[in-house]
């Protein structure tokens, strides 16, 4: 649910002129909601940036 | 990479379905100058909220669609979680919320001139939110408008 929202919420910032890029780690539910641009990380739910410091 | 197979069985049978909201077509904005001159702004969806600050409630039918804002000099460390989902391992934000929140990384990208700013207002949801329409029609567009009141020239968005 969480990439989802973020699709919705970068879409209403890019729509304003801002450019945006979002974190996915679920890439099948990136494609179906479609935002402005997702670069796709290979770790997991929980850790969208990698291991914590 | 996670995949929505690695879910728990009861979330997979939700999702199987679960109709997910497609974003409508928005034409791509342009960057206006180069990055080293950018200011830059965080949105998470980790629902991080201030101390002191409202938390996000889990009784909202559909999922909380408020929004908390984190000021530029705010102690990530002292950032509260409030995310209300268990499909996640909340472990490693406990830690680091930088993980889904890089506020810090953000000062130092500012402190070596890899960004031109970091924006003074950053944007917190908690993303457990089934029924997302109000998310897009109320508060997902107040919160852009005040990236825009911030003059905003980027802004990055982390899920968790």
């Amino acid at each position: 649910m969480c990439h989802q929202a973020v699709g919705l919420i970068q879409a209403e910032i890019e729509r304003l002129g801002i450019p945006t890029a979002s974190i996915t780690l679920l890439p099948e539910v990136t494609r179906a909601v479609r935002p402005p641009r997702a670069l796709s990380l290979p770790y997991p739910l929980g850790y969208p940036l990698g291991a914590p410091r | 990479m996670a995949q929505v197979s690695d879910l728990p069985l009861w979330l997979r049978a939700y999702l199987r379905m679960y109709r997910w909201r497609r974003v409508d077509p928005v034409p791509l904005a342009r960057r206006r100058k180069p990055v080293a001159e950018c200011r830059v702004a965080l949105a998470t969806t980790v629902g991080l909220v201030p101390p002191g600050a409202q938390p996000f409630d889990e009784t909202v039918k559909g999922g909380d669609f408020s929004y908390r804002i984190i000021a530029a000099d705010a102690d990530v460390a002292r950032l509260e979680e409030h995310h209300r989902s268990e499909s996640f391992d909340h472990a490693g934000i406990a830690l680091d919320r930088n993980l889904a929140f890089p506020l810090d990384r953000l000062r130092e990208l500012a402190a070596a001139g890899e960004i031109g700013e970091v924006a003074p207002r950053h944007l917190s949801f908690m993303g457990s939110i089934t029924a997302p329409g109000r998310l897009s029609t109320r508060t997902a567009p107040e919160a852009a408008r005040l990236l825009v009141h911030d003059s905003v020239d980027l802004a990055l968005l982390v899920p968790v």
